[in-house]
């Protein structure tokens, strides 16, 4: 094979790898935050759903993606309060409050989605226009992917950043290690478990609605 | 009467109240008379002898998955795998039709049930494998096996086992008579309903009244009082995750030969995901999930009655257990809380 050809297949296939791992990056970083506080969730599949399915929604209707991703995100950050008000305001196993979550997520999701299938939303444009095509190894990469892509790696490596590098992010590892340690020390626990939560939330939503928005452009049917 | 006893009466009232008022919410919501909607539900769900049996059709799988979350709960393990392991349970029960589907029912009968039992007993063993001699984390590992179950099914379906007759439609070939699992009291609901019963009655004597259940009591309080006293933690994970599959394999090969009748997508709608949630309202009783599955089979049956009847997506179903599972966490945390700061 020409080494032309070679570039040009590995560019595809690192476009391809990118497109599909942008959400999953996304609601990755957040649940694993969530755990960094010593909360699992279980219904970020839930919460995903529910984001995928009002992102998709409101960017049909309002025809603008950047919309769409704030409004799935905001979906996922509401659901993920049941998550709150379940395991810190009542003491709820977390596993179990995970899973009502995930339960209420699905069900919202195919009751209301119902009304969205087979509308049609644009996405993000690219990151170069279609003639960039021929550049060697990075044409199909700047032409496949959307600014999205650039947006999740930044945003692991901000969120990594933050929570070695800065005092509010070593607040959040000593509330995951010790809670008691954490209230000698003077800090929060349960407002700091409340916002772990809470941006685990707002990240799947987020990503869900990239899923739907940007990635398959396609209902949150499929 | 104590403290704890009022507690829960309290817990168990506010519970029911708190699921009617979110329930009465959610239907208002979507433009709903709730109260009138309510009754209509409890109609489909009891209100004549087809409604409850479509209720008991529900509540056999819901209830046989509620128990293979119970088993391993005694042993402090938290499974979510059981709509794999019916999924698989399905699976290899189907092999033995789709093998010798012309076989006498009474070699065939048996053969796919114990083929059924045995595919969930499998899938869930490699969990409890997988915990026993790596320490892997259970809930997790049960979660991501679901979706290999799942998937493994459409594989056969669209692959190797699709019915030629069938106009490209995604199924096996229609199980024969001999393999049809036989009903039960005139209705629609199978068999299984009789085995799940029956099961919840002997492991509820087991683990409450033989040894077994103070292997397994010891070992989810203190693993180490418990090796001390020769109780080996790794063969009872083994053991409980294989009866726990078992039961949900089990429920998936009735499932596929009593009601649908052929193994196709969609042979189960959540419900082993239900049957987490009502292990888990039970307390992980296995009593007390009988009631609470036929109630929550129910609360399905009457979601399904009123997408038929009323145009109301059953998918209404789906929040309402949702809503049900999350005021009943609620309602029990904060009367754990109450209880903790009285004792």
């Amino acid at each position: 094979m020409a080494e032309t050809e070679v570039l040009a297949v590995a560019g595809s296939w690192v476009a391809a790898m990118l497109r599909s791992s942008t959400p999953l990056m996304l609601v990755t970083t957040g649940e694993t935050l969530t755990q960094r506080v010593g909360i699992v969730n279980l219904g970020i599949e839930g919460q995903m759903l529910c984001g995928a399915c009002v992102g998709f929604a409101v960017a049909a209707q309002t025809g603008s993606p950047v919309l769409g991703f704030a409004a799935g995100a905001a979906a996922g950050l509401l659901l993920s309060l049941v998550h709150v008000a379940l395991c810190l305001g009542c003491d709820a196993n977390q596993i179990g409050s995970g899973i009502a979550v995930f339960t209420l997520g699905l069900g919202f999701s195919s009751y209301f989605g119902r009304g969205v299938v087979g509308g049609k939303v644009a996405g993000l444009a690219p990151l170069a226009a279609s003639d960039a095509a021929g550049i060697p190894f990075a044409g199909p990469i700047l032409t496949q992917l959307t600014p999205m892509a650039p947006f999740a790696i930044v945003t692991v490596l901000i969120a990594g950043l933050w929570l070695y590098r800065t005092r509010t992010g070593l607040n959040w590892r000593i509330v995951g290690e010790s809670f008691q340690t954490a209230r000698a020390l003077g800090i929060r626990p349960l407002v700091v478990q409340a916002q772990g939560i809470l941006v685990g939330g707002l990240m799947s939503g987020f990503a869900g609605a990239i899923l739907s928005v940007d990635y398959t452009k396609l209902g949150p049917m499929s | 009467m104590n403290p704890s006893t009022s507690t829960k009466i309290i817990a168990v009232l506010g519970g029911v109240a708190a699921f009617l008022g979110t329930a009465a919410i959610f239907l208002a919501a979507i433009g709903r008379p709730p109260f009138a909607t309510l009754m209509q539900m409890a109609l489909y769900a009891f209100g004549d002898s087809y409604s409850l049996s479509e209720s008991l059709v529900k509540a056999t799988p819901i209830l046989l998955c509620a128990l293979s979350v119970i088993l391993p709960a005694r042993l402090g393990l938290i499974t979510v795998g059981a709509e794999g392991q019916l999924y698989f349970g399905a699976l290899t029960g189907t092999a033995v039709v789709v093998s010798y589907p012309a076989a006498p029912m009474i070699v065939l009968m048996p053969a796919m049930l114990v083929a059924g039992a045995a595919g969930g007993a499998f899938w869930s063993g490699v969990a409890g494998l997988l915990r026993a001699r790596s320490n892997v984390n259970e809930t997790i590992s049960t979660l991501l096996m679901n979706y290999v179950a799942v998937l493994l099914v459409s594989y056969v379906i669209y692959g190797a086992w699709k019915d030629p007759t069938s106009l490209g439609w995604p199924a096996t070939i229609p199980f024969p008579k001999a393999a049809t699992v036989p009903s039960v009291f005139g209705t629609r609901a199978h068999a299984g309903l009789v085995v799940g019963i029956i099961a919840a009655v002997i492991l509820h004597i087991a683990v409450t009244y033989a040894r077994w259940g103070l292997a397994l009591r010891v070992l989810a309080g203190n693993r180490k009082v418990a090796s001390m006293a020769g109780f080996d933690f790794n063969r009872q994970t083994l053991l409980v995750m294989a009866i726990g599959g078992a039961l949900a394999g089990f429920a998936g090969i009735c499932e596929t030969s009593a009601i649908q009748g052929r193994l196709q997508a969609g042979i189960s709608v959540g419900y082993g995901l239900t049957g987490f949630l009502v292990a888990w309202l039970s307390g992980q009783h296995f009593l007390r999930a009988i009631p609470i599955a036929v109630l929550v089979g129910g609360l399905i049956a009457a979601g399904d009655a009123l997408q038929l009847y009323a145009k109301v997506p059953s998918a209404s179903a789906t929040i309402m257990q949702g809503l049900l599972f999350a005021v009943a966490l609620g309602a029990s945390g904060l009367a754990g809380k109450r209880t903790t700061r009285h004792g």
